[in-house]
């Protein structure tokens, strides 16, 4: 076991240093519970890292498949609790000049260990696709399950600290990350009594024609932008939280269910191309995904604000969201960059969050016109929209370790 | 009308340290093409350019006398494509991925769909994440062969497939090139499998094309030759002459006969010459192995 995570460090200590500088920046200008919403990017490693097939290579080693799986617990529940509440500590020392709540450090690692407990534990049951295998499935699946669980916590603890709601919620998350434990396995070696190899199915493939033909958009994949950007507009709707939004909220959202909606599609791109479709039609319809999950978003936060601040789209908002939409338009199209999903990914989030919160504050902060801010936005769709071009071109998204290969070969 | 399917000229293509071509290729219509060579001698670069998967640095390709650039819908209304590295997980089952790949063939045939799915044995129930490596690239074939597309363009189809998956599929490619003198180009390693079904053949090699031709004029231009001979070392340097093995004074070696003859050899000092037809497998093995070509 000791083989396996420090192997793992080796190769990730990079990530996690540049987590902790992050996480620690956001401790320190933020208040504590708000840390809770970058939780996720701790286990982001560990995501990437069963993207990319690693346990295939595990299982041949003398290694018991409990060690395996132990060993992936570890790295994703107790690393990220220790790294949370070191941070939180460390920023407590650091920036509030040794005012460190020893109570909040209690809590965020007690909620940390709850949230990624319990997302271990779910994902051992929704994992459709064996980490043997990897793929988008398995990549995607653990990162949305760390990011709404984080942000959930997050808003728990901001609206109702005291309540027993909380407590409750503290003591499922437990009782998760025990259960989880106890069935780790579940997370890399699929138990075949649970996961179907089929759906129910017709007997016959109906003759309809497929749902390309309009317009040759990819509703299928459209659609998951859409289920996730309303499904967390109804998430926060359930939790009653929406009060306590402010703009700040919104590149999460949009950045996420975007970035969901594309995802699916990514290891897909060499069929794609493979169709009659034009590389400039294909680019179309990719930069149209995340515009159509962000419209899914905005409409789900704008019944939000309409049933509760009476009205939506102010000047302001129009402002702040035209821009933002080119941002994530414009970073989304880094995901067709590499058919593994390997790259593309890591530079599309980690371009996505920082990016979006830097159009906000700018926003926030600076007084220029809004017509600029408009016209930034439409430029970087346009932006987007040649990037998606010029990747699903490039033999770089196709054959990404053809470079290497032939390098090492030599 | 052009006679040619396929006409690749002066392709380049740089990926590092790796330089593809220039490269001429050449395949006639209503031919089974097979594109051959060792590992990384840029096969998949070459199917994965003609199919717009990557920008050439320079050349031009033509399918069907269109511009696979200027042209590239057109083209891919008649070229079919099927590849391991195609993925189909996004689609989540099998019936999910027909019916997508449909909506864009308007002349898919549903029978015939249905025909392979059953003679391949591929379930359309199936999760895409489940399947296994054959079965991907059966299900891949299938969705290139249900529209009848006039070229088909198939990486590595027969990799990972039973010897029975095999026969079936390349039983289809020969009814398909029979029925509607449609035109396949295959890169593969099953050479055997290529000696039998290949019309033509290309040999590519570091990005070069060492040979090309038809199957059995390729094969009938080469000879294996066991002779003896005291001295060997004379024999090396001649061109049209691969050394395929040496115990003491016995020697055998692949002879190019547009290049060199069994007269020249006896002329160099070789006795008890005796000639064995080549396979596709000892030109392959005779021709790459050669470091300077």
């Amino acid at each position: 076991m000791k083989q396996i995570i420090v192997d793992f460090l080796r190769r990730w200590w990079g990530a996690y240093l540049l987590a902790v500088l992050f996480v620690g920046a956001m401790a320190a200008v933020m208040d504590l519970e708000t840390s809770f919403t970058f939780v996720g990017i701790f286990m982001l490693p560990l995501a990437f890292e069963l993207g990319r097939t690693s346990v295939g290579v595990m299982t041949t080693l003398p290694v018991s498949r409990r060690t395996i799986a132990l060993s992936y617990w570890c790295l994703a529940v107790l690393l990220p609790t220790l790294l949370m509440a070191g941070n939180v500590a460390l920023a407590g020392l650091l920036f509030h000049f040794f005012a460190v709540s020893w109570k909040g450090i209690v809590l965020v690692l007690l909620g940390t260990l709850a949230l990624a407990g319990s997302a271990y534990c779910l994902f051992t049951f929704v994992a459709r696709t064996s980490a043997l295998r990897g793929g988008s499935d398995s990549l995607i699946t653990c990162f949305g399950t760390l990011w709404f669980g984080s942000i959930i916590v997050s808003e728990i603890f901001k609206m109702t600290t005291q309540t027993p709601f909380v407590y409750f919620a503290l003591v499922m998350g437990l009782v998760l990350t025990l259960w989880g434990y106890s069935r780790c396995e579940g997370l890399l070696f699929r138990p075949a009594s649970r996961i179907p190899d089929c759906w129910p199915v017709p007997a016959r493939i109906s003759r309809e024609p497929g749902l390309a033909r309009f317009g040759g958009v990819f509703f299928a994949i459209a659609r998951n932008g859409f289920l996730f950007g309303l499904g967390f507009p109804a998430i926060l709707l359930l939790l009653d939280a929406q009060a306590t939004q402010g703009l700040f909220f919104w590149p999460n959202l949009f950045i996420f269910s975007s970035v969901g909606s594309v995802v699916f599609l990514s290891g897909g791109v060499r069929l794609l191309r493979s169709l009659p479709l034009s590389a400039g039609s294909l680019a179309s319809n990719l930069l149209l995904m995340p515009l159509l999950s962000i419209l899914a978003s905005v409409a789900g936060m704008a019944t939000l604000q309409c049933l509760h601040a009476g009205h939506f789209l102010s000047r302001d908002s129009a402002t702040f969201l035209i821009p933002l939409t080119g941002v994530i338009c414009f970073v989304c199209s880094f995901l067709v960059c590499d058919s593994g999903l390997q790259k593309g990914y890591v530079v599309t989030m980690a371009l996505g969050f920082p990016a979006g919160l830097v159009i906000f504050d700018t926003i926030a902060e600076t007084k220029w016109p809004a017509g600029f801010w408009w016209l930034l936005g439409l430029l970087l769709m346009a932006a987007a929209f040649f990037l998606h071009r010029h990747w699903l071109r490039s033999s770089y998204s196709y054959r990404p370790s053809t470079g290497d290969f032939l390098q090492r070969r030599r | 009308m052009n006679a040619n399917a396929i006409e690749i000229r002066g392709l380049k293509k740089s990926f590092g340290h790796f330089q593809l071509g220039p490269l001429d290729l050449t395949v006639p219509q209503g031919a089974i093409y097979g594109l051959i060579g060792p590992n990384a001698a840029g096969k998949t670069t070459t199917l994965d350019l003609i199919m717009g998967m990557g920008d050439a640095d320079a050349g031009s390709i033509t399918v069907l006398g269109l511009d696979h650039r200027r042209d590239e819908v057109a083209m891919k209304r008649q070229v079919g494509y099927a590849s391991p590295a195609v993925n189909f997980q996004a689609w989540g089952q099998v019936w999910k991925v027909i019916r997508f790949v449909r909506g864009f063939y308007p002349s898919w045939d549903e029978r015939y769909c249905q025909q392979l799915l059953k003679t391949l044995q591929v379930n359309v129930a199936d999760a895409t994440g489940t399947l296994s490596f054959g079965t991907r690239i059966k299900l891949g074939l299938i969705l290139a062969l249900s529209w009848h597309p006039r070229v088909l363009i198939l990486d590595e189809p027969t990799a990972g497939l039973d010897a029975v998956s095999k026969q079936q599929i390349f039983s289809e490619l020969l009814a398909a090139v029979q029925d509607e003198e449609r035109t396949v180009v295959i890169s593969s390693h099953g050479l055997s499998d290529l000696e039998r079904f290949a019309d033509n053949l290309g040999l590519i090699k570091n990005g070069q094309v060492l040979l090309e031709g038809s199957t059995s004029e390729l094969i009938a231009r080469f000879l294996l030759v066991d002779f003896v001979a005291h001295s060997g070392a004379a024999f090396t340097p001649v061109a049209g002459f691969y050394v395929q093995k040496r115990e003491s004074d016995r020697w055998q070696a692949l002879v190019d006969k547009r290049k060199n003859s069994l007269e020249a050899l006896g002329a160099l000092g070789a006795r008890q010459i005796s000639t064995t037809p080549v396979t596709l497998e000892d030109v392959f093995i005779a021709l790459v192995a050669q470091s300077n070509l």
